[in-house]
This record gives C-alpha cells, structure tokens and sequence, in this order.
C-alpha cells in the first residue's frame, strides 16, 4: 500500500494505458502544455509528444466529436471534457453521435472512446460548473457510466473504461483530485457493473456513488457508535447497474437509502429504487430513501452552496429517520 | 418523574379489574417490557408490561384485590426521588378504597412530580388514518413465514413512523416462543417441570403458575400410573372415595364457574324447542361455497338467522340491567360459544344486524380461530347481545343452555341427523320422507321474557333456516 492524490492515481493510469497502448490518445482544453485543469494529465505531452496529447480549442462540440472520428477508424482517445456541465455543449456528439453509431450501424461500428470529466459542487464554480451530469448521460442507451469513489477506483475504472469497446463516461469527482488515498502498490482494472461493498452492515443499506461514498462511510462510523450498524455499497457503474449487490444487501438489512450528488428529481436515487423494487418489496422494511442535490441550481455563494451539497451530516441525520 | 400506575382498562365493557399478581415488589426495579402485573378482566388474566424503565416505589393494592379501572394501583419512579406528593394525589383518588399507609418519605418539600395517566397499557396496534395496520412489507412477511397471524396482534411498532418492522415480529415470536410469567418460572423451576412441555392458557398462550402446576401434576399422575401400587394408597374422602387427583378450583374454570351460577341461580330458565329441516339450507351452503373462496359453516347460517331475528325481537336483543331498567339494543353483538382449551368462551361479532352472511361468516371465523388459539383480546368476548351454541358436531340430539347474562336468551344448536318426517307432496297427500332434522331450543330469562315470545322467536328463526334465501338478501 501507498499514499496518492486521487489525480495523481488518474495521471499513472492514463501513463500505463497509453505505454501499453499506443492507440491510445488523449485530447482536451488543457491536457498538454498546462497538464490538465486538475493537473491529471501531467508529463504525458513531454512522454508521448504531441501526436498522442493533444491540446483542443475551447470548442466541445469539435472536439468530442474528433473524438468520435478517431473512435471509428480504430483509436482509442481518452476525451478530457473540462467540467461534466460542457457536456452539454458537445450533447450532439456525445448523445446522437457516440453513443448511437454501433446500433445505428448495425454493430458494423465501433466507438471505444473514453469521456473524463469532473462532477460537484463545493468550489464556487456557480450553477454552469458545479453540475454532475452523471443522472442525465445514464439516461441515454448506448453509453456506459463510471462513477468512481476513491483514487484506486478511479484509476482502476479508468483502465476499464479504455479498454472497452463501447463508449465510456467516467464522472471523476473534483473535491476528490487534491486528496490523498491509500491505494494498491499496482492498481488493477477494476470491472464494470460489480458493486463494492465499502463497509458492511445489516441495518441499513446506502448505496452511493463518487464523493458520497466516502461521506456515506464518514457517516456510517458516526452511526455505528449509536449502534446503527449501516452497509455501505459504492455503486462504481451506473450503467451498468450492480442490481445484484444492492438486491442481496437490502434482503438483509430491509432499508436503503441512496445517495448521489445529482439533482434529486429523475435521479440516480429514484433509478435505483425503482430498479430494484420488485426483488425487494418483500424485504423493504421502511420507503426507500433517496439524498440529491435539492431541485435547484447551485449558487456561487460558498454560504448558500454548501448547505445544498449532500453532506455527511445529511446521511447521518436521513438514515437516523429510519431508526426513530 | 413519579408516575401513577392505574388500573388498565382492556375492554369496552371493563369496568373493574382485579389484581392477581404483582411481579415486581416495592423497591425493585422493573425494565421495559417487562412483566409488572397480572389483572383477571371479566374472562381472562392479561399480563401488563412496564413501557419504560422505572423503580417501584409503592404498591397501592394487593394482591387479590379489585378495583375500578383508572385508579391508582402503584406508583413508579426513580429510586431516590421523594414520592410525597404524587402518593398523596393516588390515595386521595382511592379515598380510602384501599389500605394506603404513608410511604416512608422525608420531609423535604413536595417535588413537581406530576402524575401521568396509566404509563401501562396493552400494546396498540399501530394503523394509518385509514385505519390499515401499519406494517411494513418485510415484516409482513417474516410474520407469515412463521404463521404468525397478524389478525387483532397486539403489538408496538417501532419501525418506519411507528409501524411494525421486522425486528417487532421477531421480538414478538421470540417473547411468544415460551412466554411465561416470572412467578411460573419461578414455580416450574421448584417442581422441575421443563417449560416447554407446558401448554399455556394466558394471553397469547403465555404461561402461568396455574399452567405449570398443572402440568407437574400431570407428570405425577402419569408418574403415578406408571408405579399404580402407589396409587392406591392415596388419599382418602371423610366418606370413603379415593381421591385420584385435586385440581385447583381457579382462573378460567373459576371465572365459568361463577358465571354460570350466578346465571342460572338469578334468572328463571325457560326452554323451547324446535325441529329445523336443513334440506335447502345445506343445498344453498353447498352452493355458496362452490361459487367463492370463503367457506361457510352452518353455524353461520343458524348465526345469520338468530341476527335477523333479534332485529324482529327488540325484546331478546336486550339485557336487564341492575333491577330497575331494561335496556334494548340497537347493535346486534352475536355471541358464538367456542370450546377452548383452557375452557368455553364466547367471542362475538360486532354490529352483525349491519353484514351480509359473508361478512359474519369471515368475522366469525377470524373469532373463533383465535378463541381456539387462546389469542382473544377483551374486547373481542365482551359486549355480546345474544349467544348462539353449537354442539352439532357431538352428534347429540338435543341440549339446555345457560344463558350468558346480562344476555336474556341463548339459541343451543344440536346436530342435524336424517329422520322420518310427514310430508305433504303436491296432491295434499301426507307422505313419510327422510330429511336432515336438527333440533334448536332457545332458553330465555323469563324475568324479560315471557314464554308466547320465546316460541315466537324459535318458530321464527325456524322459519328463516328452512327457507333460508332470506338469510342472503
């Protein structure tokens, strides 16, 4: 074991992926000359030179949608989007282009592109930059949804993502970069649609994604001391979805609640809820209960933002509820 | 805080209850859930249970003694506090009812103790606005999966907004598994009688000092006949009898025994019979139970039939009460006898002048399900109306029944056996024909009721059982 910053752990598996692999190509606002925005990037322009990173113009929809040209003929670029929320600047390459080529071609195309781009709130960055878009992307057929936790699953979710030969979004978490993990001395893949049991529990089930996991687990010791004895599972894909794990968790604990920083109408909570129901009804011994951002846009006020961020005090207090 | 504890209420009709045991004497502590007292209501013994940690402080009464519901019987508090004031209010509302001697307190001035209403009580059952039971979906499992009835269970919720969770089931069965009373426990381990070969007849099948004497009686008479030159030498009556065993002449036994004598020694018994032709009745039961799920019993019908003509007979669906008034019903309660294991007892159906046969059918049932299982809760066996009797399934012919007082009338239902009877066929010709008779008699207290009615009445709900299309619509 060792210590890193969860963006350093980022940096070495893209340095691995792309030794490995010279097909492999990064590209983004940033990615070369600078080292990336939260620094992910570092020492790959100077190690595989110009041709393999690639600085963009400040232009998503063009460059995403390079992205996607290079797919097609064979490559495998790691797309670097700056903030999750200017995925919707390139909506029509990610959405319409991306993630339908293959079906829409009859499988006779494939799209092996990777998206990183960070979600969250808690800097300042205002309404347009603090959005985690993982709920909306999951939405759409055809694309595959990481949403690491810590740094060894950001890394090892990251390689996966690479390697697959479907398009990949992976939600990196940017409170997370500038932290420091204990991680695996060799980090490995780590496969999608395999939930982690974070902690284990029989009281309560918190299924979460990301940042929330961490907050789920800093909560979950809090409670334990009261003698609320929680299982926490970080999700790691949305799509796909470790139905399974939550399903066997929740036959044994009764309650679930989830967690997950996007907006909390038509969200990760309410997706995971009603996929799960008919396996858990029988089980359920309390609603299922969901934690979101509140239904409206982050403020740049530090004051008014963060008592809207899902917190670990909010998990404490939701799954207390449960225990009245 | 001190608190007083109060006589329980646990029925609608209760109006006094009688302590029959305390479990926890003054000074001790008790914990919550557990056992403080045992209280005898009009049929059965119920076991309160503390609902929160407390100290002991004073018993008001003892043990044997009644009182009317809501007063005080006890007072709980911390060990320390100084409980002046708060006795002073409990012996103030007994007023002398029962003997109160000035608890050992200081001087110090009167504490703001104030006195909370009965800090006991039996579980309520959690339910919505609606009035459904509040449960959730896992603990309505885990119930069925262990057969447990959810029908009238008398349990708190602690889950989901107060509804019952699973681990309220599980704490049930577990405090239901061998349920038993401190002082049973306490008895079974003195005679070395293993508790989980004891059946018991408290609420819920809870075991009492009653049940574990019996049943190391039991064991001795088996004990006994295993060695019968023993036997012999038992005792003796002044008169000469052997004496094989003595059994306790005590709770449900005691409880019937009494009943029944006051019953018949105050009201004049009258009786009045009738022969009934089942023929359609059985082919219209047939055919109702072939055409839906729930099966009905005949008992329901000859019930159905007594509803709708109570409803004719205002007089019979009446009680005398004390000597200067009779009071008549507007609500039919219909009474149905059921052979329990620890003795008879009659649960009864609400409000029946207001269902159709199914709906008694299905009430009826859930009743007598629980009857059987020792489950009622007081409620249930208090404030019939009228009683109905079924001892058909014996075979006998025809039997007497005491009316269940303040009740003015009992039906005794006997069974129903193919007999010779005079027809008269489509000519007018008088025939000999095979029919399934079973015989009715309707015993009624004469001080209410006078024999013209009676045979009105029999005659009547004769009539409905023979043509017995009126009893569905």
């Amino acid at each position: 074991m060792r210590k890193i910053k969860y963006a350093k752990a980022i940096n070495e598996a893209l340095d691995k992926i792309m030794a490995e692999d010279e097909n492999v190509m990064v590209i983004g606002e940033d990615v070369g000359f600078i080292g990336g925005n939260f620094k992910c990037t570092e020492g790959l322009l100077e190690k595989y030179g110009d041709m393999r990173v690639k600085d963009s113009p400040i232009s998503e929809q063009g460059f995403v949608g390079m992205g996607v040209g290079m797919a097609l003929t064979g490559l495998r670029p790691i797309v670097e989007v700056m903030f999750s929320d200017f995925l919707l600047v390139a909506a029509d390459q990610v959405i319409n282009q991306m993630a339908k080529i293959t079906y829409m071609s009859g499988g006779q195309a494939k799209v092996p592109m990777t998206i990183r781009c960070p979600i969250g709130a808690g800097r300042s960055s205002a309404a347009q930059h603090s959005q985690s878009m993982q709920a909306m992307i999951a939405h759409f057929p055809g694309i595959k949804v990481a949403v690491p936790s810590t740094a060894q699953e950001a890394a090892g979710l990251l390689m996966t993502a690479v390697y697959d030969d479907n398009p990949v979004v992976v939600f990196e978490h940017k409170m997370e970069y500038n932290k420091t993990f204990e991680v695996d001395d060799v980090i490995k893949p780590i496969p999608f649609g395999k939930a982690r049991i974070a902690r284990e529990g029989k009281d309560i089930t918190i299924a979460a994604t990301s940042s929330m996991v961490m907050k789920s687990e800093a909560a979950a010791e809090r409670l334990a001391k009261e003698g609320i004895d929680c299982e926490v599972i970080d999700l790691r894909t949305i799509v796909p979805l470790d139905k399974d794990t939550i399903i066997e968790s929740v036959k044994k604990t009764g309650r679930l609640l989830v967690v997950d920083e996007a907006h909390e109408r038509c969200g990760i909570g309410a997706e995971v809820g009603a996929a799960v129901a008919d396996d858990i009804f029988y089980y359920l011994d309390a609603p299922v209960g969901r934690i979101g951002n509140p239904d409206v846009p982050l403020p740049f006020s530090p004051a008014l933002e963060f008592p809207l961020i899902p917190s670990e005090d909010k998990v404490y207090e939701k799954v207390k509820t449960y225990f009245k | 805080m001190a608190k007083i504890i109060e006589m329980p209420k646990l029925g609608f009709n209760m109006s006094e209850g009688k302590l029959v045991q305390w479990y926890k004497q003054e000074g001790d502590a008790v914990k919550k859930g557990e056992s403080l007292f045992s209280v005898e209501t009009d049929k059965t013994n119920m076991d309160i249970e503390a609902t929160e940690d407390a100290v002991v402080r004073k018993l008001l009464i003892g043990e044997g003694d009644s009182l009317p519901v809501t007063l005080p019987i006890a007072i709980v508090g911390t060990a320390e506090e100084d409980i002046t004031s708060v006795l002073k209010e409990a012996e103030d509302k007994l007023g002398g009812r029962a003997p109160a001697s000035p608890a050992a307190a200081d001087d110090a001035s009167p504490d703001e103790s104030t006195p909370a209403a009965a800090s006991v009580s039996a579980e309520p059952v959690p339910v919505t606005n609606e009035g459904r039971m509040k449960i959730s979906p896992r603990a309505r499992r885990v119930a069925k999966e262990h057969g447990l009835s959810l029908e009238g269970l008398a349990i708190r919720g602690t889950g989901w907004e107060g509804g019952i969770c699973e681990k309220d089931i599980l704490q049930y069965l577990e405090a239901n598994k061998t349920r038993v009373t401190p002082l049973a426990k306490a008895v079974a381990a003195g005679k070395g009688v293993d508790l989980a070969n004891v059946q018991g007849t408290g609420e819920n099948g809870k075991i009492k000092r009653a049940d574990v004497e019996a049943a190391a009686k039991a064991a001795a008479a088996t004990a006994s006949a295993e060695a019968p030159a023993e036997k012999s030498s038992g005792e003796v009556t002044p008169d000469g009898k052997r004496i094989a065993e003595k059994v306790p002449y005590e709770g449900v036994r005691k409880v019937i025994g009494e009943r029944m004598s006051q019953s018949k020694f105050t009201a004049p018994h009258l009786y009045f019979n009738q022969k009934v032709n089942m023929e359609k009745l059985l082919s219209m039961r047939k055919e109702v139970n072939a055409v839906q799920d729930h099966k009905t019993s005949v008992t329901d019908y000859i019930g159905m039939a007594m509803v709708k003509t109570l409803q004719e007979f205002p007089d019979v669906n009446a009680s005398l009460i004390g000597k200067d008034h009779i009071e008549r019903y507007a609500s039919v309660n219909l009474g149905i006898a059921v052979a329990a294991k620890s003795g008879l007892i009659v649960p009864n159906v609400k409000e029946a002048q207001d269902m159709s046969l199914l709906e008694f059918s299905k009430a009826s049932a859930v009743l007598v399900k629980k009857a059987r299982e020792g489950r009622l809760m007081p409620d249930e066996y208090a404030g019939a109306t009228c009683t109905i009797s079924n001892l058909g399934m014996t075979g006998l012919d025809n039997f007497t029944a005491i009316i269940n007082q303040p009740e003015v009338a009992i039906l005794a239902i006997s069974a129903t056996k193919d007999e010779p009877v005079v027809v008269v066929d489509e000519q007018g010709e008088k025939q000999i024909a095979i029919k399934p008779i079973m015989n009715i008699q309707l015993t009624v207290d004469h001080r209410v009721i006078d024999g013209y009615m009676a045979a009105q009445f029999v005659t009547a709900v004769k009539e409905k059982l023979e043509n017995p299309m009126v009893l569905m619509v």
